[in-house]
């Protein structure tokens, strides 16, 4: 992407592999797309899969009496690393990979969710998100109230969420329960409120973690439709999932993670087929 | 490891902080008054409650300790507990709740960026409406029982201790919900170190014990002396702050937020994993 971004801007990654920070060497100058755009620097993220420090106050005095193998210690794995992507504007990119690739903490990462070990994520353009829709809700407010939540969760102002209060919830279809307490609600109900807010503001940048339909079948149609809109409206879309039929249907540009590395990045005539038969052979 | 949006983010550094807080300060505000709504929700009396309960709990303990220590007057003694009760409550809800004010966020905190400074002031700000609404039951209880102290230039120094109690809070705050996320002995602890500090603080035991020689270092160990006491010369004595309690508390404001940008530095981003 280096001599596509503006002149003057320029774009500082401050970590190397082994953590040592070096402003110098890892400066580059790019030029940023008009609008949007995401660029991707050496970048490793670890996740920590046992406690984020030592766990409880009796394993720490079971430790005093010499129980050290009780003291569980964080341990991390790296969930991608050296990862060096772009992404121009105009790009739909799929994300495949099996199980506990790296897809999702990848989407998080961009958003700047989580917090990466070395590299940089450059981004250019407001991010939308719709990781887990069905969460991020105050259960003893009413459904109206949660609409203006999450929509100022999403960055958006109050004057904003009130231009869009009556199409949301008309396309979340929840008649009175909308001024009723959220604790009331059925699952579904949840995640057809969520996917109303989530989707009625158009982002420059849209993340999607396996999120295309929700609820019934009845809605389930509708919300179809609407994410196709939502998706040609934005500007760069990275969407994961494992439904390769909807990558191939919508996405110009397909990525395969596999054990946190990208092992192929290229059309999706070119990357499904190999992916599918990398699933085959096992 | 960095990351740089810049779309909302066109200024470096702290500025980019201080931008997300503007940015989502509405958010802030609306969890601030639905914590309220849903705390006295279908409640017939609603806020009245943060005026009755420590009212309530002052009139008995003022009978109870009043006939203990042989207090002068039993109103005078009720005014000085529930004047004590009102901080004591503000401060023991605030760090109870910032203890869980981050792992009840994560909804929030795992789908965008939002600054994770908004869910650790929200349990300190809706305490303080709580605080507030006690102050005005408090003001009432005085002029009825005739113990209101004359206007004066006292009366200024009530918004000077709320932003004292704020500077005080916010820091504690951030740092039992950063230490919340990590340390889940931490409830229990603090729940049994308020209780002790309780029984430290001049909350209802009469203010001048701490001025006995035994006790003398708790006016500068234990940061609720100054501040109880920075909250009843105005308000029921009718006098101004005293030099040695100001500098006592911004002493221990200023460590507090060394500690809490420790904490908070430290922790970073990567707290979020723990939630």
């Amino acid at each position: 992407m280096s001599g596509q971004w503006p002149e003057g801007l320029r774009v500082i990654s401050s970590g190397k592999r082994d953590g040592s920070a070096d402003r110098q060497d890892q400066r580059f100058t790019a030029v940023l797309p008009a609008k949007v755009g995401i660029e991707i620097t050496d970048a490793t993220l670890q996740y920590p899969i046992g406690p984020f420090v030592r766990g409880s106050l009796k394993s720490s005095l079971l430790g005093m009496f010499g129980h050290r193998s009780t003291i569980r210690q964080a341990e991390f794995v790296d969930a991608f690393r050296e990862v060096n992507l772009s992404v121009s504007e105009g790009e739909r990119v799929g994300i495949i990979g099996s199980n506990g690739s790296g897809k999702s903490t990848l989407l998080r990462a961009m958003a700047g969710i989580y917090p990466l070990k070395v590299g940089s994520i450059s981004v250019v353009g407001q991010i939308g998100t719709l990781l887990d829709i069905g969460l991020g809700f105050e259960i003893d407010a009413t459904g109206r109230e949660n609409i203006y939540y999450r929509g100022m969760a999403m960055g958006y102002g109050r004057k904003d969420i009130a231009a869009a209060e009556a199409e949301i919830i008309e396309f979340a279809g929840l008649g009175d329960f909308i001024d009723l307490p959220m604790r009331t609600y059925s699952s579904g109900m949840y995640v057809r409120l969520g996917f109303a807010v989530s989707t009625q503001f158009l982002p420059d940048i849209l993340l999607i973690d396996e999120v295309f339909g929700a609820g019934d079948a009845r809605f389930a149609d509708r919300a179809v439709q609407r994410m196709m809109h939502v998706v040609q409206s934005a500007g760069i879309v990275m969407l994961a999932s494992h439904d390769l039929g909807l990558i191939e249907r919508i996405c110009t540009r397909v990525i395969w993670i596999n054990s946190g590395s990208i092992v192929r990045d290229g059309p999706p005539s070119v990357v499904l087929p190999q992916f599918q038969q990398y699933m085959i052979d096992g | 490891m960095s990351y740089t949006n810049y779309q909302s983010h066109k200024i470096p550094g702290f500025l980019t902080y201080l931008n997300d807080l503007v940015r989502y300060r509405h958010l802030c505000f609306n969890l601030v008054a639905s914590d309220l709504r849903s705390r006295f929700r279908r409640s017939r009396l609603g806020i009245l409650w943060a005026v009755i309960q420590p009212l309530a709990y002052s009139l008995i303990i003022a009978w109870a300790w009043g006939a203990i220590f042989k207090a002068d007057s039993y109103w005078e003694f009720a005014v000085y507990v529930f004047s004590g009760m009102l901080v004591w409550e503000y401060f023991s809800n605030s760090i109870v709740g910032a203890l869980e004010g981050l792992n009840n966020a994560v909804g929030y905190l795992r789908q965008s960026r939002v600054p994770f400074f908004i869910f650790q002031v929200r349990v300190p700000l809706t305490g303080l409406v709580t605080f507030l609404a006690g102050c005005v039951g408090l003001f009432l209880l005085m002029a009825v029982l005739g113990f209101l102290p004359p206007p004066g230039g006292h009366l200024l120094l009530l918004p000077a201790f709320i932003l004292v109690l704020i500077a005080f809070m916010t820091p504690l705050a951030i740092m039992f919900s950063v230490l919340g996320t990590q340390m889940h002995d931490l409830k229990h602890i603090m729940n049994l170190s308020i209780q002790a500090l309780f029984f430290l603080s001049p909350v209802m035991m009469k203010r001048e014990f701490m001025d006995s020689p035994h006790l003398a270092a708790l006016k500068f160990v234990n940061p609720m002396v100054p501040m109880l006491d920075m909250f009843r010369d105005p308000v029921v004595y009718g006098k101004l702050w005293e030099r040695q309690d100001v500098l006592t508390i911004y002493a221990w404001i200023a460590g507090l937020w060394i500690a809490a940008m420790v904490v908070a530095i430290r922790g970073g981003r990567r707290i979020v994993f723990a939630l």
